[in-house]
Order: C-alpha cells, then sequence, then structure tokens
C-alpha cells in the first residue's frame, strides 16, 4: 500500500510538473501526422452551436474584440494572411464558457492527524473562463487543432485593460502550441482577396 | 502574486494532479431481465450529442469523441459483434459529463481523529454507453465508468490511454457473443 501511495505521488507530480509552471493552464489537442506548413490562408467561420456561454462575455464588445484581435495576431505572426471564405486554408472559430468551480481553501489535516473541527474542510466556489480556439480544415471542414486556455475570472470583466491583458496572454501561450510551421517563408504580398 | 502564495498554487495543483493521478476507474453496467444480448448480432450508432456538459475543452471536439467512438467500435467488434448501416440488430449510444468530486483522505470512521485527511478537488469524467434495441428502442444494456479522465484532458496521449482503458473496462461487462 505504501509503495502504490509513494508511486501514485510520483506519477501525479510528474503529471502536475507543467501545470506548477504556470497558473494559467494552457493545452491543445492536434491532427497527428499533419503539415501545418501547407496552410497559407485563413478566415473566421460562422459561430458554432457553442457560442459565448456567458452573457457577460457575449455582450462585451471588448472581450469580443479583443479574442478577435489577439488571435489575428497570432496567426499574422505565423505567416497566415486572411483571405474571403473561398480562398480560406483554414476556417477559425473560438467560444468562451464560463464554469463555477469549487476549490479547497483551508487542508488542516495534510501530512498530520486531526481531532474534531481541525480536520473542517474549507471549500469556496470560483468562476472559471475557459477560452478555445479551433482551426477547421477549409477543404476537409474536419478540426485540425483544437487550443485552450483556462484562467479564474474574478472581477477582470471589470476592468477592459486588464481582459485584453488576459486574452492577450492566454491567447499568445495557447497558440505557442500550436506546431505551425507556415512562418518559415512569409508571404511578401497579400493575396488580392484579402480583406 | 507572492513567491509564497505561488508555492502554495503550486503544491494545490500538485496535490489536485495526484488525486487524478490516483482517481480509480469505477465500472458498473445494467443489463434487462430476460433480454439475451448475444441474440444481437450488428450494431449502428445512434446520432452522438457532442457537448460534454462541465467540460468545454471537449465540446464538439472531434479529436476526443473520434477516439472514443473508435474504441466503442474497437470493443464492440472484439467482443464478436458487426457493424452495419442497414438494419442493424442494436443502436449504440454514449454520453460523456465531467464534474468535480471531492477525494477525502484517512477518516477514520467512528472516530473523531483523522490521519492525512486533506480534501482536494479533482476532475471526474463519467461515461455512458447504451445499447439499444434497434426494433423496439428499449434500452438494453448500459456500461457506466467513472475515472480521471476530465484531468487527462490536457495530454492529448494521457487522454486517449485513458478512454481506452475505460472502455476496455466497460466492455469487460458485456458478455461476448459466442
Amino acid at each position: 500500500m505504501r509503495r502504490l501511495l509513494i508511486a501514485c505521488s510520483l506519477i501525479g507530480l510528474a503529471v502536475s510538473a507543467a501545470g506548477c509552471l504556470t497558473l494559467m493552464p494552457v493545452s491543445s489537442h492536434v491532427e497527428r501526422g499533419l503539415d501545418f506548413g501547407r496552410y497559407r490562408t485563413y478566415d473566421w467561420a460562422p459561430a458554432d452551436a457553442l457560442p459565448l456561454t456567458d452573457e457577460r462575455l457575449r455582450d462585451n464588445p471588448f472581450f469580443v474584440d479583443d479574442v478577435h484581435g489577439a488571435i489575428d495576431t497570432e496567426l499574422t505572426r505565423r505567416g497566415l494572411v486572411r483571405a474571403a471564405a473561398e480562398r480560406a486554408d483554414l476556417f477559425v472559430h473560438y467560444h468562451a464558457a464560463v464554469n463555477e468551480r469549487l476549490e479547497v481553501t483551508a487542508r488542516p489535516g495534510r501530512l498530520r492527524d486531526c481531532v474534531g473541527d481541525d480536520c473542517r474542510a474549507e471549500v469556496a466556489t470560483y468562476e472559471a473562463g475557459t477560452l478555445v480556439i479551433d482551426l477547421v480544415d477549409a477543404s476537409t471542414h474536419r478540426l485540425v487543432w483544437r487550443g485552450w486556455a483556462e484562467h479564474r475570472l474574478e472581477d477582470m470583466l471589470d476592468d477592459p485593460v486588464e481582459v485584453k491583458r488576459r486574452v492577450d496572454s492566454g491567447v499568445r501561450r495557447i497558440f505557442a502550441t500550436l506546431p505551425l510551421t507556415v512562418a518559415a517563408t512569409p508571404r511578401r504580398t497579400a493575396p488580392e482577396d484579402v480583406r | 502574486m507572492t513567491p509564497v502564495r505561488r508555492m502554495v498554487s503550486g503544491f494545490a495543483i500538485a496535490a489536485t494532479a495526484i488525486a487524478a493521478a490516483c482517481a480509480p476507474i469505477t465500472v458498473t453496467s445494467f443489463a434487462q431481465r430476460g433480454v439475451d444480448l448475444a441474440a444481437y448480432r450488428t450494431f449502428a450508432w445512434e446520432r452522438i450529442v457532442t457537448n460534454v456538459p462541465g467540460d468545454p475543452r471537449l465540446d464538439n471536439n472531434a479529436f476526443f469523441h473520434d477516439y472514443l467512438r473508435d474504441a466503442v467500435e474497437r470493443e464492440l467488434l472484439g467482443r464478436g459483434y458487426e457493424h452495419t448501416s442497414l438494419q442493424p440488430d442494436l443502436y449504440v449510444h454514449y454520453h460523456a459529463t465531467a464534474q468535480q468530486r471531492v477525494l477525502v483522505g484517512d477518516l477514520q470512521v467512528g472516530s473523531e481523529r483523522c490521519r492525512d485527511c486533506a480534501a482536494e478537488m479533482y476532475d471526474e469524467g463519467t461515461l455512458l454507453v447504451d445499447l439499444t434495441d434497434a426494433r423496439t428502442g428499449a434500452l438494453v444494456w448500459r456500461g457506466v465508468a467513472q475515472s480521471g479522465l476530465a484531468a487527462a484532458v490536457n495530454n492529448q496521449l494521457r487522454m486517449e490511454e485513458t478512454i481506452d482503458s475505460v472502455v476496455t473496462r466497460i466492455f469487460t461487462k458485456l458478455p461476448r457473443r459466442s
């Protein structure tokens, strides 16, 4: 049993090592074996069936503008050029969700014995925002990459400067997980159909 | 954030991951009494709703749903069922959800004393797999698994490994066709 607990602890610590380095979990799923260098152009896809699920986000023009701007910036930085839908290699869309989550805020019994009320743990709720960005192959309509970031919302939405800072940082870190090599030779001139 | 708060947060994240790593897979199944499951031969997919309540990372996530669907198909084929798109005997359907759970340490029942009785939150995924009689529409078998799947989503390979083990465990409860 002791060995099992030690093994589980080691596994857990290994799994959490990346998480300990940052307080904003960011990750992605990707179509394996796909050469992202073949994508040159993109366009915004129509909103899917999962729009912004929280009215504070949906009705917040700062948030929507910030997300669009940050994604455009990251794609441009990787050499992708925005094009009309019929000329786009990739469609981009995103959705954002807010979920109430629980966290243990007091752990009096950790790693020692406790008695009675000393053993009482405290649990609090907080709002977690998740921003999900999808890249869809325009010819096959298959999802080829999905990246996301999760963050505590707290009172962030009341502060446009903070919203922009968090969105820029989150989107930049999401795209850092994208194995895109298309930026190696960015086009010097934009195609005719660039908006 | 001060270094101390950052360190405390780091420990909290580590503790949560420990809990997730140790979260067991629990599997149950239900079979309609009087139904001979071995009498069914072919299956087809029923339309799957690809939202996953409680986990926006998995909503409409083709990487998750395609892998899960392949794993379910592989298990059904391995148990002697045949895939068809025409007049199947069974329809297959699954539903995935995610929720937070509290993991409580070594509470000594009947005593107020606790040894390392820390409480931790962890993300748990629940997967239901249903087999429905295609002719009558009646549910004839349901497999249910609860696991640390939701905690594995941030690592694509770990997510796939977890799907494999969860689906394999679910289908050990389904009688094999001879």
